[in-house]
């Protein structure tokens, strides 16, 4: 029975370090992939020209946003399943 | 006449539109952030799981400061204070960093009071999530239009380039 309570908690801190890194990573890539991407490509692709540059940032910025709530969503259909089969292995126990 | 049109206190107006896009775009965003956070707080003490989802609204208050991160930058590659800088450039840039500053603020409130509610919501319903987003997203809107004005204000500073010679 600790057996199985310290394994939850393992995984609970296993889930929790995942869910931490994951926003440490988007937390990352918000902050810096706009303003690089600005200056970058001002520099290479749009050889000087600052508006399409700030074009590229802003989208650069949405592009973040869309893949975090598609992240969010995914990650809720994959607890969901996982709390679905603790369901059903609870009540084949009780079985 | 060159010296009329491009006085010394010029760039006073320039630089005080890449102030003002990023100082007021962050007030904008801190809101947002702030209020949908306290939002979030009351959600974690119910739903630890539900947490990942509602940090939707945090992310979009972020969005508003890097597009006012994105317009200082841009007014501040075109200013040219050494070289001969028109007073109409100055007002130019002034009017860009406002617009896009105060629709910062704009956009940030709304996403702050909407973030919050609807994550509040969230832990007794979970179809709210869908409607959170699209309210979001046009709240969001509200800092894009303010950008879009912005940029445009700053293309007609490259007519004015031979103004102080």
């Amino acid at each position: 029975m600790s057996d199985q309570v310290a394994a939850a908690t393992t995984s609970e801190q296993a889930a929790s370090r995942a869910a931490l890194m994951k926003l440490l990573f988007f937390a990352a890539t918000l902050a810096i992939l706009p303003i690089s991407s600005y200056f970058f490509t001002e520099k290479y692709v749009w050889s000087g020209n600052s508006n399409y540059a700030a074009i590229t940032a802003i989208c650069a910025a949405n592009i973040v946003l869309i893949a975090y709530i598609v992240v969010s969503l995914m990650e809720d259909k994959q607890s969901f399943k996982v709390a679905e089969e603790k369901k059903l292995s609870e009540t084949k126990k009780e079985r | 006449m060159p010296a009329e049109l491009c006085p010394p206190y010029a760039p006073f107006f320039g630089f005080a539109g890449v102030a003002s896009a990023m100082i007021f775009s962050t007030v904008g965003a801190a809101f947002g952030t702030a209020k949908a956070g306290i939002g979030i707080a009351g959600l974690g003490t119910f739903k630890p799981e539900l947490i990942m989802k509602s940090l939707v609204p945090v992310v979009m208050a972020g969005i508003i400061a890097v597009y006012g991160l994105v317009v200082s930058v841009l007014i501040a590659g075109n200013l040219t204070p050494s070289k001969g800088y028109p007073l109409a450039a100055g007002f130019i840039h002034l009017g860009a960093g406002i617009s896009c500053g105060m629709t910062g603020i704009a956009a940030g409130y709304a996403i702050g009071l909407v973030g919050d509610s609807c994550v509040r919501a969230y832990v007794h319903e979970q179809r709210v999530f869908v409607a959170m987003i699209l309210i979001l997203i046009f709240a969001e809107v509200l800092g894009l239009y303010g950008l879009i004005v912005a940029l445009l204000m700053n293309t007609r500073v490259t007519g004015l380039a031979g103004a102080c010679d």
